[in-house]
Order: structure tokens, then sequence, then C-alpha cells
């Protein structure tokens, strides 16, 4: 098993030129998504994310002007530390696309406040297969690799059209290949379906569960009811996994912790994983350890650089976060610099035994506009 | 009728703040720069700069110092027929949302040509426009001053809240909207009474003009006092004020501008180190220079870390005004004589121009001669936020008050 993984990585070192066409996220299963330590994780990223720069570079005539004009490092091929990035507003402002136009299969949104454009992220079948693909891998690294009873708390239209959706939806079909049956928990007008909820946890009986939704949505329209009738479900023996940032629930007063104890009263759920994604880099996500650090697997990364000189800052140390993927193949989002804050807390050793980079992310930057995946929902 | 006589008796019901002054409003008109309103001017002036709170805030000193006792007898002396101007009534302003302190300067231009006024301020919470209410609020309690209160009210609502707009405008006598141009567009649905007009200030876009020559001869104090006085016409404002230059043509000899030009930049990217970047505002900047950079045909950007960044343009660009910066983002052009700047300035929206080595009246001259439709002011590099009585080509004083003639 080891020989197979030195070889592979052997293999992933030496490439050459045309090595994004032959990179395949099926050989890289042999190595757990939490498997690379940080020398051999970096040369890994170099290589592949540089050979995406090239595609980029090749392909969309935006993104070359950028790197053309922009005095950015030289040094990229040698280190994914002086790749070049994007800033994620750039997304919304115009059509970045490394394919042809009638090789796009997707798009999907961001979600904008009222009136503010959305970021527009166009898939190919290989960047679409590949998100989901590596999704699958980052999750089952925490749920196990058999499908689970999938209760989704959302309502059933956010996921109507299948060409073009939101953040919502494309979270909710992400996750839904790991459901081995499912039910939606809110009807289409957000009420919570209990009854059918309580048939469906008794059909399942025994088996351990996965609950998924945004977070906004957990809160608002999962939890507020159950308290008025708590522990009229039992979901002690449940997965819950949520994103889509904590933005909506500053409002309320919620912080991390308190949503984790509030759910428990209500009904039992002692397994909550938060998760850090966006639109943008669908797939990588960076899933929550029972530590509470979000990690980077080894399909992805995160820089966090001081703004005055977008030098980078020290473990420990507050800053902007970018986000390097190694899937966007039809888009150049594969190194972006996002508008979140965010702190490295270490990189190969956590307690949670995975290696690679974890972190925590503060919020948005001061006066950035709103976004995240679980602002779609607008009350009447 | 909601006038009566001089009185008008504000409705109540229209979801309107305060922040001065109150519904009923006493609207006599007076003669312009009234010795009444220049004791009361040079009053406040001296208040606010004795004041804590209003230290703290350069525009406002700096709006203190513009309305003391010496600056408006000067302003008076250059005003002809003064002796039989009076003003139109009541005059409804709608100070602007990028400039705090422009809704004091509006104010006292009311005063001065004789109108009682109601100003509607931004919905923006900023600190000068609450300061300088509350050191109003203070000065009215004196006997000699309560008249102010009841003849001018700072009104605060909602944009949205067109009830108000339409309610101030149909009973006011002038109407005065400092832009931008959807706000000019929205606003003037709300319809005016028929003897009453109004002028607007409009979106616009200013430049700087520098001679290449004269910066070449310059010592390096000399560079640097140029680029603290150009700091303070754009990062000051968060370049974001009308006046301030977001392109600099560069005029003269284009073989020796790269290193003239390189030490103007190096310069002012030192002055612009005490500039409070906040992550935001860099945000923001680098994602308006990957989208030019994307898109304009440019050939060369000059980079200082985040604060400062310089796009040079070497291709004729036909419109401008398209290319705003923000925080510290500003475009470069070289032209080899003032005939060349006629295709890029002979657009309406161009107001300021801000110079260096060049004589402002060779430009006026060229404005003239040329028919170019730009240009308002011409004002050395420094002074673009200097708020004068004639604006955007308007003679404020004359616009707002009327002459009786006999």
């Amino acid at each position: 098993m080891k020989l197979e993984r030195l070889c592979i990585i052997y293999y992933l070192i030496m490439g050459s030129e045309n090595m994004y066409k032959e990179i395949n996220f099926d050989t890289l299963k042999e190595i757990g998504p939490y498997d690379l330590g940080k020398e051999e994780k970096h040369q890994f990223l170099t290589n592949r994310l540089s050979e995406l720069t090239k595609l980029h570079r090749r392909n969309c005539m935006e993104y070359r002007n950028i790197l053309s004009l922009i005095p950015y490092s030289e040094n990229w091929e040698s280190s994914y530390y002086d790749l070049p990035f994007l800033p994620v507003t750039l997304f919304k402002k115009m059509d970045l696309i490394s394919v042809p136009r009638e090789d796009i299969i997707k798009t999907m949104t961001s979600s904008g406040t009222t009136g503010q454009a959305v970021s527009k992220i166009y898939l190919n079948k290989t960047t679409a297969s590949n998100q989901q693909k590596i999704l699958s891998r980052i999750v089952s690294n925490f749920t196990g690799k058999s499908r689970m009873p999938m209760l989704i708390i959302d309502c059933p239209s956010v996921v109507k059209n299948r060409a073009m959706f939101s953040a919502r939806g494309a979270g909710i079909l992400g996750f839904s290949i790991f459901a081995s049956d499912y039910i939606y928990a809110l009807n289409d007008d957000m009420q919570l379906n209990l009854k059918d909820i309580q048939a469906f946890l008794k059909k399942h009986e025994g088996k351990k569960i996965l609950l998924f939704g945004f977070t906004f949505m957990i809160w608002q329209f999962f939890y507020k009811e159950l308290k008025k009738n708590p522990k009229c479900i039992d979901l002690s023996a449940a997965i819950l996994i949520h994103g889509g940032g904590w933005k909506k629930l500053a409002g309320e007063a919620v912080e991390p912790q308190e949503f984790k104890e509030q759910l428990f009263e209500v009904c039992g759920l002692n397994e909550i994983h938060d998760y850090y994604g966006m639109v943008e880099q669908t797939g990588c996500i960076y899933m929550q350890c029972e530590y509470g650090h979000l990690h980077a697997s080894i399909y992805s990364d995160v820089i966090m650089r001081r703004m005055r000189d977008f030098s980078i800052c020290d473990i420990g140390e507050k800053g902007v976060m970018q986000v390097l993927s190694t899937i966007p193949e039809s888009y150049p989002g594969h190194s972006i610099l996002t508008e979140d804050e965010g702190v490295l807390l270490g990189e190969d050793n956590c307690s949670c035994g995975r290696k690679g980079k974890f972190f925590t992310v503060i919020g948005r930057i001061k006066n950035a506009e709103v976004r995240g995946c679980s602002d779609t929902y607008e009350k009447h | 009728m909601r006038r009566l006589g001089g009185v008008v008796i504000l409705m109540k019901n229209i979801e309107v703040n305060y922040l001065f002054g109150n519904e009923l409003l006493d609207t006599k008109p007076f003669e312009v720069y009234s010795e009444n309103v220049c004791c009361f001017l040079d009053a406040l002036s001296k208040k606010i700069r004795q004041d804590a709170e209003a230290k703290k805030y350069k525009d406002i000193q700096t709006f203190a110092f513009w309305i003391r006792k010496a600056h408006l007898s000067e302003l008076k002396k250059s005003c002809s027929s003064v002796s039989h101007r009076i003003g139109r009534g009541m005059v409804f302003h709608i100070a602007p949302s990028n400039v705090p302190i422009n809704f004091a300067y509006t104010f006292v231009f009311g005063l001065l040509s004789g109108n009682s006024n109601i100003i509607k301020v931004s919905s923006k919470k900023f600190k000068q426009v609450m300061i300088i209410c509350r050191i109003l609020k203070e000065m009215v309690k004196a006997e000699s001053f309560t008249w102010i209160q009841k003849q001018n009210a700072i009104v605060v609502y909602e944009r949205d809240n067109y009830e108000a707009t339409n309610y101030f405008s149909s009973i006011c006598d002038m109407r005065i909207i400092w832009g931008g141009d959807k706000t000019i567009e929205t606003v003037r649905k709300s319809p005016l009474q028929p003897h009453s007009t109004e002028i607007t200030f409009a979106d616009r876009y200013s430049i700087a003009l520098i001679s290449i020559d004269a910066v070449q001869r310059m010592s390096a104090q000399e560079m640097n006092i140029l680029t603290q006085k150009f700091y303070n016409d754009t990062y000051l404002m968060d370049q974001n004020a009308c006046s301030s230059p977001q392109i600099i043509f560069w005029l003269g000899d284009q073989r020796i501008r790269k290193d003239v030009e390189e030490k103007f930049w190096e310069s002012l990217y030192q002055q612009a180190k005490k500039y409070d970047l906040e992550d935001v505002k860099v945000s923001e900047k680098y994602s308006l220079l990957c989208e030019y950079a994307a898109k304009l045909p440019i050939t060369r950007i000059s980079k200082y870390e985040n604060i400062l960044y310089v796009v040079y343009i070497d291709e004729m660009i036909k419109n401008i005004t398209e290319l705003r910066g923000k925080f510290g983002l500003f475009f470069s052009r070289g032209i080899v004589s003032l005939a060349d700047l006629k295709d890029y300035v002979n657009n309406t929206k161009i107001q300021t121009c801000a110079i260096y080595g060049i004589s402002p009246k060779e430009i006026q001259t060229y404005i003239l001669s040329q028919q170019i439709q730009g240009i308002d002011r011409i004002v050395p590099i420094g002074n673009t936020l200097d708020i004068e009585m004639i604006w955007d080509g308007y003679d404020v004083i004359s616009n707002l008050s009327r002459m009786i003639k006999i």
C-alpha cells in the first residue's frame, strides 16, 4: 500500500507540461484526504496549481491579461505560495471561462444581497464530476464510506432548476450523493414536516442518520420549531453537517458554541460539523474536526495574507484568506482571495490526527457585502 | 395650504427625523451676507474650533476656518449687487452621500444668500453631521441665535421616503441637489412649485495636468510638498470626491517622462503610507485593478504594495470618465502638447483640472477658444477640495437669491 502511494507521489512530482490532462483524481483515491504532510503536499500542489495556471492563462483571455499586467512574482512554478490570485468579487463582474461555451453543463451562482450582482461559475463535465468526487472523499472521512439515510434541512424547491442553481441548491445536490434515502425537513413554505420526519426516523431506526443544511436555515426553521416541542425527535445517533456561514445569525446573537449546545438540548444531536466552502470553489470544502478546527484536505489549501502588501501571516495571526483548489479546470478559480478573515492554527499537528493546515474563520471583512450560501432565502 | 404668511407648518406623519430644528419653519427671506448671519457664522466658527470632539476632524476644522469673519468679509466684497439682493425664501437642500461635511457648506450657502433652509443629509451616519448638529443645538440656546432654529432644519429620512421629498419640494422656493446622477433623477420626480427652480450637481470627473519639465526641475523636498498636496486631494477623500483627480496627464517631452513620473509616484507612495488602508479597501481596489487589467487596452501597471496602484494608458481612450479609481488607484497618460488634451476633456462630466507647472490662464484660453465642453475649474494641485462660491459653473449666491430691480 505504501509503495503504491509513493509511486503516485513520484508520478505527480515528476510530471510534465501536459500534467493537467493526466492528473487523475481516481488515482489520488489511494491517498486519504488528510494524509499528506507539508512537504509532499507542497510538491503536489505546486505542480497541479502551476499547470492549472498555465491552462487558464492559455484559454481565458481576461485571466491572461491580468497575469501579464499585474506585477506578480515569477516564482509560482516553484512554489504555490507565489501563485497569483483573483479577487473573489471578480466572478461577479465578468464571465471567466476557460473552455468553449458549449462545454459548459452547469452554471452556479452565489447568493447576493438584493440588487447586487452574483458570482457566476461555469462548470464543464470534468470539473463538475471532480467536484463531486472530492466532496465525497472529504465527507466520507467524517461520516464513513457507506451511504446513510439523509434529512435535508431545506425545502424541495431549492433544487428545481438543475442547469443553473444557487449555492444552496448546489450544496444539497452535492451532499445528496451520501444519501441511501432522503426527505426534506421543510415544505415549500418553510414549515417543518414533523410527522414526516418522525416517520422517516422510525423507518430507519438503528441506523446512523445524516442531517445536512445551511447554518441559518437550521437555526431559523429547524431548531426554533423543535424548541417549541423539545425532544419530539431523538437525533442522538445522527450526524449534522452544516455550512453557509454565521453572518445571518449574528443578528440573532448566536455563536457557534451556543448553536451546538441548543441543538443538543432540543434533539440530542451531539455530532455536529461546520464546514467552510464557497460557490467559487465547490468540492474541496473545509470540514470541521472533533476539536472544532477547519481542515484543508489534500485537494486544497489556505493562505492567510496581510492586506497591506499581501505578505503571508504567521501562525496565530489574523489575515484575509486566500483559497487554493486543485479542481477548477473550466474557470480560473484555482487561486482566489476571499473577503473572509481567518487564523491559521497549525499544520500537520491537529489533535484529531489529520494532516494538513487547520484554521478558524472569523468572518467577513468589515463592511464587505454580506454574502453566503444560506442568505438566499428572503422573508416574505 | 400649508403656508400661512411666512410660517410653514410641516406635516407630522411623514417619518422624518429632525437632527436640528423642527416642523415649524419661519421662512422670511433676508438680505444676502446679512450682518446677523455673518455674526452667527463667526460665533459658530469659534465654537467649533474650541470643541474637543470636532478637533479630531480635519474637514470640520477646514469648514470652521472657512466661515470665519475675515473670510466672509472677503467673499462679501467680491460679490457684486449685494445691496439689492435678497433670499428667495426657503431652500430645500439634498446633501451628497460621499462628502460628509458638504451639508454644512450648503447650509451656509443658503444662509449667506438670505434664505431659510431645510437640509436633508445622507442616511449614512456621519460623525461630522452629528457633531455639527450638536454644536448648532448648543448655540441656539443663546437668545441672539434662537432665530436660526426657527428658520432652519436639518433632517434625515430613508431614500425611498418619496412622501417626504415630495412634501419638502412642494413647499420650497428653490431646490439644490448635490448629486449623484441617480439621486437627481429620483428627486426630479418630486414636482416643484411653478416659481421654484433648482440647481443640480451631477456626477463629475476630475483630472490632473502636470508639466513634465516643471517636475523634472524639482528638488526632492519640493516633490514631497507636491505629493502631500496630491494626497490631500485624493486619499483624504478616499479618492471619492467629484473633484479628486482620477487620471494624471503628463504634458511635455515623453522621452523623459518615465523617470520623472516614477519619482512622483514613489514620493506619493511614501506620503500614502499614513493612509488608513482597511482590508475592505484593498479588496475593492484590487478587484478594480484586476477588472481594468482584464478589459482595458493598457500595457503597464505599477504596484506599490497595495497602497498605490498606477495604470498606464498607452492608447487613446474615448471616454476617460469611465476610468475611476478608489483608495489610491490612478491612471496615467502622456500628452505632447495642450492641443492633445481636447480629445479627452470634451465631456461635460469633467469638472476640475488640478495643475502643476502650467499656467491656468493658458488652459482657460484653450477651453474657450476650442469650445470645449468639459472643465469648470482650474486649481493648483492641493486645492481641489476648496469649496468656492462659484461651483460647477454656478454662482451660488446669485442662484439662491433674487435681485430687487428699481
